[in-house]
């Protein structure tokens, strides 16, 4: 039995281990019908229902750890490359030395706060991840819009598609952190 | 104070699947004796959230099954009605014929 697949280790994300292998059972058994697209949608749903449901009641500690996990990335940045004028960087990216810069700094502050959030509270870590990349949305949203006009440089571009990447590194982190451990702390 | 949960019209609907299919009930079971006396084509995610509440509410219980090769070697998990979840189906249903006794609702209704 493979235990590692993908979706089981998205759905061990908001389960336990021991559910999400009878859910992808479960899925399996129907595929054999319904074919591998309904497979994938319906684990990506599934995926997504636990998330929504298993939202803990008291958002207070998940609002706390999302503003801890993106103060954790801007800090980051900063000591890192405290030179940087991180809103010039993000909405003008005026030269690509900025983008090229930041870069680093902004996929490893992603991974790392994601990393962090799990840490800190293994079960409502991963939630808080899901939040600080919710919260984050508009944002990028925002910085686009700003910059739709035809691309001025290379660098808008590679820092648009970086701020993307942030986002994906951050539930990357979180996801990694919960599968070294944390995933068992889940409901039994 | 003793704290009663109520029961959602999905949560009853799933309930009442679990008690038909007896020993047999796991998650592609319930969805297809589902679709078949209630015509609604139930999505995994809500079916398996609605499960999860209702053995958290002390509803259901569940234990694992055997692996099965069509499964990939995965196991089912069975669902079995406690009594304190027969308990508050009953209740629920009692409710509804209350509510509809005196009612002319369902009169006529088989000529529909």
């Amino acid at each position: 039995m493979s235990k590692r697949s993908l979706p089981f280790s998205l759905l061990t994300l908001f389960t336990s281990p021991e559910r999400a292998v009878s859910i992808q059972g479960d899925l399996t058994e129907e595929a054999q019908t319904r074919g591998r697209f309904w497979f994938w949608s319906q684990v990506l749903r599934t995926t997504g229902a636990l998330c929504w449901k298993g939202f803990p009641r008291n958002p207070f500690m998940v609002a706390g750890l999302t503003v801890l996990g993106v103060a954790a990335w801007l800090l980051i940045g900063v000591v890192l490359v405290n030179r940087i004028d991180w809103a010039e960087a993000m909405l003008e990216a005026r030269g690509i030395s900025i983008a090229i810069r930041a870069a680093p700094v902004m996929l490893f502050g992603g991974f790392v706060a994601g990393i962090l959030m799990v840490r800190i509270a293994p079960v409502r870590g991963i939630y808080a991840c899901v939040s600080a990349v919710a919260a984050m949305i508009p944002f990028v949203t925002l910085v686009a819009i700003i910059n739709a006009r035809p691309p001025d440089s290379v660098a808008d571009f590679v820092t648009q598609t970086l701020i993307g990447l942030t986002l994906g590194l951050l539930l990357l982190g979180g996801s990694l952190a919960m599968r070294r451990g944390p995933a068992k702390a889940n409901r039994a | 104070m003793t704290r009663t949960h109520s029961l959602g019209e999905f949560e009853q609907i799933a309930l009442l699947s679990i008690l038909r299919l007896s020993d047999t009930a796991y998650g592609v079971s319930i969805r297809a004796e589902i679709a078949d006396h209630t015509e609604r084509n139930v999505a995994p995610g809500a079916l398996y959230t609605t499960l999860g509440r209702l053995e958290d509410k002390g509803f259901v219980t569940s234990r694992l099954g055997d692996p099965t090769p069509e499964r990939g070697g995965r196991a089912k998990r069975y669902y079995q009605v406690s009594k304190s979840g027969l308990k508050a189906v009953k209740r629920a249903q009692n409710a509804y014929q209350n509510l509809l006794t005196g009612l002319e609702l369902l009169q006529g209704a088989s000529n529909v």
